[in-house]
């Protein structure tokens, strides 16, 4: 069991001891013939629980097939994109759609692609463009002004 | 007769021009989707749907959106062909043959043996669903509560025990399933549930949430963590028709694996990837040449190809009759039909037949466009092939966020989307598929509800599931394939203990 499946594992764990407890406490089990609030998600908790240990249990011995969550490296790329997923959200609101498009695109290409600067601007504007077009006037989607309402 | 003139009024709603061109768009995007690896279905369909939920007629969403899966199943197997590289699970199996023969100089005959194998598959399929799902509609509308919880728990059960990947890792997405779609109010009592103080998830989760993040964002991060880097080996294609002799040799594989698709297709789970796996079993065992199998034998690529479309037309059966998805493609479809008012089940028949009929319709349609699409245009389709990821990467991740963001002007969704998306990325990491948990969560008001009725009809009995007939039937089948299962582990796990020790 490699060390990323058993971090799963205890959170998994964990999830379900909290819905278990929360929805006999506060969400009310009920009774067998007038099920309450938390008769289900308690069924799912308990249930959460139980399996993820036994799926620990049984493969505690699958030591052999311990690799690491990322080769080398490799999480890099990923981890960069929800960075800037997040920042387009953070953006979003506070400067609008067209700005927080254009600079999330840029970001992408220049950090996650590594393209040279020229064709990353030149990407970004002509994805922008398009996206604006697209949603904007021809979908009509109300999207987020900002600065520029 | 019946079914006959049903099938007619639904010619009349699907060859009306709209719903002519959305089926037309849906075949080109199902094939361009199959085409690229990383982009399977499930996700192109959670991508639209945004667009399908600001439509409002739902039989037009309907064919769009079922266009795109079949479609999927034809473009699938070109790459596979080209270049050994599945564009989509069902067509991994191809590979095997199909690329053995293109090495070998007969890529055209392998793409067009895939071609006309799919289109005389989908086709038989789509006879089969005419036929199958009217009576079993019918049938159905027997069913009370127990049946229906007895049918979705089945169901959900069956879908992690058939699809051949953990089954403890399945049951634990089906029950986080369930919790995601447990948090906002309960309908019944009003109480909030899990919502940590937020008032912005009193409403729930939006399946589109959860879809576009589990399958679309995810995927992005997975790919990303790869250099891809497509080589063109631009390889003769050669003559496209295949010739007598292949004829001979495909022509029982194509009707075997139409039939075995149609059938592993209705199973919730089945669907196209285990239909075409089991058709290239069989075709290898009833084979006269069985070494042939691996260097470019053409029943290899005709069996499983063939298959696969069977399948993605009978999953819609259970979708259209009993209202239970059995797939994550079809669960998207299914929440497709319900944005827009109409719940799939025994009574959208007679309630509303020109989403049934229209749909059955379009599909015998499509699968002469995707015939024509796909045949003469192959060529077209791979240079789809060399768009970089980093042009379709971020264009992916800018519609799901509109697409989320517009369901209720809502920045919070995409933070949620976000989350999901993380969250889906490291379970497929670790191998936890996140298609049963996509079916819990839009099958949980249904399980919960039906549960809660049957407790109130039984008086607490649990007794009630077993002896109902038909809930009492559908538990002891379940029972068996479980038996069945195990039964046929513990001979595998004997054998190879047996080859070990010799």
């Amino acid at each position: 069991m490699s060390k990323g499946e058993r971090i799963l594992g205890v959170v998994l764990i964990l999830i379900g001891i909290a819905v278990s407890v929360n929805s006999y406490t506060a969400l009310g089990f009920g009774s067998i013939t007038q099920p309450g609030s938390g008769f289900f998600p308690l069924i799912c908790g308990v249930g959460v629980t139980t399996l993820s240990a036994v799926w620990m249990f049984i493969s505690r011995k699958s030591e052999t097939k311990s690799e690491p969550l990322w080769k080398k490296g490799q999480w890099i790329r990923p981890i960069t994109a929800v960075g800037i997923i997040g920042a387009y959200i953070a953006l979003l609101e506070l400067v609008g759609y067209v700005l927080s498009t254009i600079t999330f695109v840029l970001l992408w290409q220049f950090l996650v692609e590594h393209e040279k600067w020229k064709k990353t601007i030149m990407i970004s504007v002509i994805m922008t463009a398009c996206m604006y077009i697209l949603f904007v006037q021809l979908l009509a989607v109300p999207l987020p002004k900002g600065i520029f309402a | 007769m019946e079914t006959l003139q049903g099938l007619m009024s639904g010619f009349s709603v699907a060859l009306s021009g709209t719903n002519l061109f959305f089926a037309f768009l849906g075949c080109l995007l199902g094939t361009a989707v199959g085409v690229l690896p990383g982009l399977g279905p499930s996700a192109t369909i959670s991508l639209l749907l945004p667009i399908v939920y600001a439509m409002n007629s739902p039989a037009t969403s309907i064919i769009l959106l079922a266009g795109i899966f079949y479609g999927a199943m034809y473009g699938g197997s070109t790459t596979s062909i080209l270049l050994r590289l599945p564009g989509e699970a069902a067509s991994v199996v191809t590979c095997l043959d199909g690329y053995q023969m293109a090495q070998k100089g007969r890529a055209g005959a392998a793409l067009g043996v895939a071609a006309i194998g799919s289109f005389i598959a989908g086709t038989v399929g789509v006879i089969g669903l005419t036929f199958v799902a009217p009576p079993l509609a019918e049938f159905a509308l027997k069913f009370g509560a127990p049946e229906y919880f007895a049918l979705t728990l089945v169901g959900l059960l069956l879908a992690v025990f058939l699809t051949g990947g953990s089954r403890i890792k399945g049951l634990i997405m089906i029950m986080a399933g369930i919790l995601i779609a447990n948090i906002g109010i309960d309908p019944l009592t009003g109480k909030e549930r899990f919502t940590f103080g937020f008032y912005k998830l009193l409403n729930g989760i939006d399946f589109l949430v959860l879809a576009m993040g589990m399958f679309g964002l995810s995927e992005i991060f997975l790919t990303l963590e790869e250099k891809l880097s497509a080589e063109f080996t631009t390889k003769k294609i050669g003559k496209l028709f295949p010739t007598l002799k292949d004829w001979a040799e495909s022509k029982w594989a194509i009707l075997r694996g139409s039939l075995i698709g149609f059938f592993v297709g209705v199973i919730p789970g089945g669907g196209a990837v285990v239909s075409s796996l089991t058709s290239y079993a069989l075709e290898k065992k009833l084979s006269k040449h069985p070494e042939e199998f691996g260097n470019g034998a053409i029943a290899g690529v005709a069996g499983p190809e063939s298959a696969n479309n069977a399948a993605s037309s009978s999953s819609f059966i259970p979708l259209l009759t009993l209202g239970i998805p059995c797939n994550a493609a079809i669960a998207m479809i299914y929440a497709g039909l319900l944005v827009q008012g109409v719940t799939p089940g025994p009574f959208l028949i007679s309630e509303h037949p020109d989403v049934f009929w229209g749909v059955i319709a379009s599909m015998y349609i499509g699968n002469v466009m995707l015939l024509i699409l796909n045949l003469p245009l192959v060529g077209v389709w791979v240079q789809l092939l060399k768009v970089p990821f980093g042009i379709l990467g971020p264009i992916i991740v800018l519609l799901t966020a509109i697409g989320t963001y517009s369901l209720a002007n809502e920045s919070f969704n995409i933070v949620l989307l976000l989350i999901f998306g993380v969250i889906g990325y490291i379970l497929r990491k670790l191998n936890f598929e996140p298609g049963p948990m996509i079916m819990a969560f839009i099958l949980a008001p249904l399980i919960e509800n039906s549960l809660r009725q049957s407790l109130l009809m039984s008086n607490g009995s649990m007794a009630i599931f077993v002896t109902r007939p038909i809930s009492g039937t559908l538990i002891a089948v379940f029972v068996a394939v479980v038996i069945g299962q195990i039964y046929a582990g513990y001979k595998r796990s004997k054998k190879t203990s047996q080859e070990i020790a010799q």
